[in-house]
């Protein structure tokens, strides 16, 4: 059956891994209740040492026979009753063709095919199977093909899975900021047979915000890495804390987005909405007035990720690069382009200490000939995740109370992060740092090179110690700190700020 | 108020020397219409119809503007009535004074707070007066009987005859149903179609289209009638703040937006002296507002 049959049926006789003979010593005498622990204690060892004796052999058998030729006659899926045939077939067969594996007619001409071989291929079936998020166990085996055409080197590669539940409901109430949310998710796995996704989210606010969601998702490629994902939603935005007004949002968004290890994720997004400035507090200003009403946006966006922070909300080392791009104007009131970047840095700098240097900026240039943009499209800056010591989206160009938002942006920070004394391994860090910015709108008489010089001529700058705490997955920040130079216009928050949240500067 | 913790004076001062320095103020950009006239803003009038809010509530104080003799008022239309005083139009934007066009944006009125306004730019007018510009104070009386009918029946019955918006559209842009402003407008208050003697609660509005039309038709007369050979209602010698509302119901009515409105139309037609003191009118209104855009 093998080549190196002796070899194979008769190992060499080798030692246990530990000795699971135990002597007697030891054994308690006085009391039944010690003894029944200690037989316990006794057993159980003797177990984990079988256990690893075993595993010790069979790799070493399985190592010492890589070579050994050995091909794939046919590869089964069992379990997977609510998943097509042709959607395996279509994530299976590409690794197939990969190894140079060739079912049913037998062993490529390039390639031998090897126990080796078989194995990285079932471990690479085994992990996308696992990817697609169907199955909650999937277990390979090897068993000896039961074609009749079959050689003695034939095998078959058999996965027993079980499927996931199809439907999940979760209802949750939610307490906090002064408002109640009760929220209703309906999640529906493998909708199509082929690992789509349904998800549909209805929540509502004690102050009648409401928001509903429903999204599609369905991998693109047969690697998973491509998926697309079909979303229509509406949801009510509160923008009094800053423009005295609500946002209303309805509308529905297609997107690919695709991962690849090397160079980060790449996201391609086509968004309709309309969108709708209502419920103006009685003290709104004329400017935010004028923006009331409906506005449609057609557009089509791309956005670039690569993220090598360890904690993406309170990293340790790392970098973070974003770049994001969008064109509306393809129907729709809003015509524009718009660019944005992020980016952050963090390196340790030895005795527990971290330095984190972070930059973001964005321009937005109207693509109509009088040059206006819509409040709704317009860059906000301020507040504990953009630059500290300001309050949220006060920067740049306000009337009264209301900040009317900026067409070119800028922001840096640099963050010193440490360790508490003696308590390195609390989730609480200390926080020193100093932040700039400033948020303008351009004017059509300068040059943009002109608007990008005045902008960061003028900074606005805020410095400051505070405590960040790290409650996974978000970031707890409380700050005492100063704005140093402002813009008359700026709204500011001397003292102490909070923040939660993940994405900070 | 009373549990607030005052702020240490050390703390105060060490607050007051931030920020170090200040830049100049980020000026925002200027308004989409700005002009040195107030501006009247108001839903937008039909392209066939010159300057007249399709909005019978923004006509009303188009003609009330247009009739009291104020002059160069202007108009906008392109401002969605969420943006408006108490999310409505129409409102009146009030320029700054020139010393002061640096600091203020100017100021909002409601429509509410129009007659104080107009009484303040005119001083002495006839408006302004005990008898409000009618003929004697019985008229004055009478007036406010019109007024009822004409914000009542009427403005019920041309709201009936308002479309439907389909599902689609009524998702998306959220529109008030017309059935809850006519049971805010009927006098009094319509029925609900369903709940009486039952556990259930009330629903839906119970109104008889064909009483309303009826009583839309003997208000329609009742006003021909009315005017009969005069100049303005009620025997004025000049225009009145009714003769303003009248205009606005008979305008919208008689230039309808949508077919439904034929029939309410119609019933106007067939008296001659309301059509012809509407084109009068309209021809006043029409001549005292300019559009301003950017």
């Amino acid at each position: 059956m093998f080549d190196d049959e002796d070899g194979f049926l008769a190992p060499g006789l080798k030692p246990p891994l530990a000795n699971t003979s135990a002597p007697r010593d030891l054994e308690p005498t006085t009391s039944e209740q010690l003894l029944l622990k200690w037989q316990e204690e006794r057993l159980q060892r003797r177990l984990q040492n079988d256990y690893e004796s075993q595993m010790f052999r069979l790799s070493e058998l399985v190592n010492t026979n890589l070579k050994l030729g050995l091909r794939i006659r046919a590869i089964r899926v069992e379990g997977a009753n609510h998943t097509r045939d042709s959607f395996l077939s279509t994530i299976i067969e590409p690794i197939l063709r990969s190894e140079n594996v060739t079912i049913p007619s037998g062993i490529s001409d390039t390639q031998p095919e090897t126990l080796e071989s078989v194995l990285h291929t079932t471990r690479r079936i085994a992990d996308l199977l696992v990817q697609t998020d169907i199955f909650s166990s999937v277990n390979p085996t090897l068993v000896k093909s039961r074609d009749p055409l079959a050689t003695d080197k034939d095998v078959d590669v058999v996965f027993k899975c079980k499927e996931r539940g199809r439907m999940f409901l979760q209802t949750a109430t939610e307490i906090g900021n002064n408002e109640g949310t009760a929220r209703l998710t309906a999640r529906l796995r493998n909708v199509f047979g082929g690992a789509e996704k349904f998800e549909a989210t209805l929540s509502y606010g004690s102050f009648t915000r409401q928001a509903f969601s429903a999204n599609l998702t369905a991998p693109l490629t047969p690697d998973l890495r491509t998926v697309g994902s079909l979303a229509a939603y509406a949801n009510d935005r509160d923008l009094s804390s800053y423009a005295s007004c609500k946002e209303v949002l309805k509308g529905a968004k297609a997107t690919i987005r695709t991962t690849t290890s090397l160079f980060g994720s790449h996201e391609f997004a086509y968004d309709a909405v309309l969108r709708q400035l209502t419920d103006f507090a009685p003290n709104a200003s004329i400017s935010i007035r004028e923006s009331a009403g409906f506005s449609s946006k057609s557009s089509i966006s791309h956005t670039f990720i690569r993220d090598t922070r360890d904690i993406p909300a309170a990293p340790n080392q790392g970098s973070y690069v974003k770049l994001f791009q969008e064109l509306a104007g393809l129907g729709g009131d809003a015509s524009f382009l718009k660019f944005e970047a992020e980016s952050q840095v963090i390196t340790r700098l030895g005795l527990g200490q971290r330095l984190s240097l972070s930059a973001r900026g964005g321009i937005l240039h109207s693509l109509i000939p009088s040059g206006d943009t819509l409040f709704n499209d317009r860059f906000q800056l301020g507040g504990p995740f953009s630059l500290r010591s300001f309050k949220t989206n006060a920067l740049g160009p306000r009337d009264g109370n209301d900040s009317l938002g900026g067409e070119i942006y800028w922001a840096v920070g640099a963050s010193l992060l440490g360790d508490l004394p003696r308590k390195a391994h609390w989730p609480v860090k200390t926080h020193l740092f100093v932040n700039a910015g400033r948020l303008d709108i351009r004017n059509p008489q300068s040059s943009l090179t002109q608007t990008i010089h005045a902008s960061l001529s003028k900074p606005s700058v805020s410095a400051g110690v505070g405590i960040m705490y790290h409650l996974n997955p978000i970031r707890v920040e409380l700050n005492f700190a100063f704005p140093l130079i402002a813009a008359r216009s700026d709204g500011l928050q001397r003292g102490f700020q909070a923040g939660v949240g993940i994405d900070f500067l | 108020m009373a549990g607030r913790v005052p702020m240490p004076e050390a703390l105060k001062m060490l607050y007051s020397q931030f920020p170090l320095r200040y830049t100049a103020a980020i000026l925002p950009p200027p308004l989409n219409a700005s002009s040195s006239a107030p501006v009247l803003w108001i839903a937008p009038p039909l392209a066939t119809s010159k300057y007249l809010s399709t909005d019978v509530e923004c006509l009303k104080w188009q003609a009330y503007i247009a009739l009291r003799g104020l002059k160069d008022i202007n108009i906008r239309w392109d401002i969605y009535s969420s943006g408006g005083i108490d999310g409505r139009l129409p409102c009146l934007w009030i320029p700054p004074l020139d010393s002061e066009r640096q600091l203020s944006r100017g100021e909002l009125l409601g429509a509410r707070t129009i007659p104080g306004w107009a009484d303040e730019i005119q001083g002495e007018h006839v408006w302004n007066t005990e008898s409000e510009g009618y003929i004697d104070e019985n008229a004055r009386d009478e007036s406010r009987a019109w007024v009822a009918l004409l914000e009542g029946v009427v403005h019920a019955a041309l709201l009936i005859h308002q479309s439907t918006p389909s599902p689609l559209s009524a998702w998306l842009y959220s529109p008030s149903p017309a059935l809850s402003h006519m049971s805010a407008t009927l006098c009094p208050p319509p029925a609900p179609m369903t709940g009486y003697n039952s556990v259930i609660p009330c629903q839906g509005t119970n109104i008889q289209a064909l009483s309303l039309h009826q009583r839309y038709q003997e208000a329609i007369s009742a006003l021909s009638e009315r005017l009969g050979t005069d100049k303005w209602f009620l025997g004025s010698s000049g225009p009145t703040p009714l003769d303003a509302l009248i205009f606005a119901y008979l305008h919208i009515a008689l230039h309808p937006q949508v077919k439904n409105m034929e029939r309410a139309r119609t019933e106007i037609t067939h008296h001659v002296n309301l059509v012809a003191w509407e084109r009068k009118v309209r021809f006043i209104v029409q001549g005292a507002f300019k559009a301003v855009f950017s």
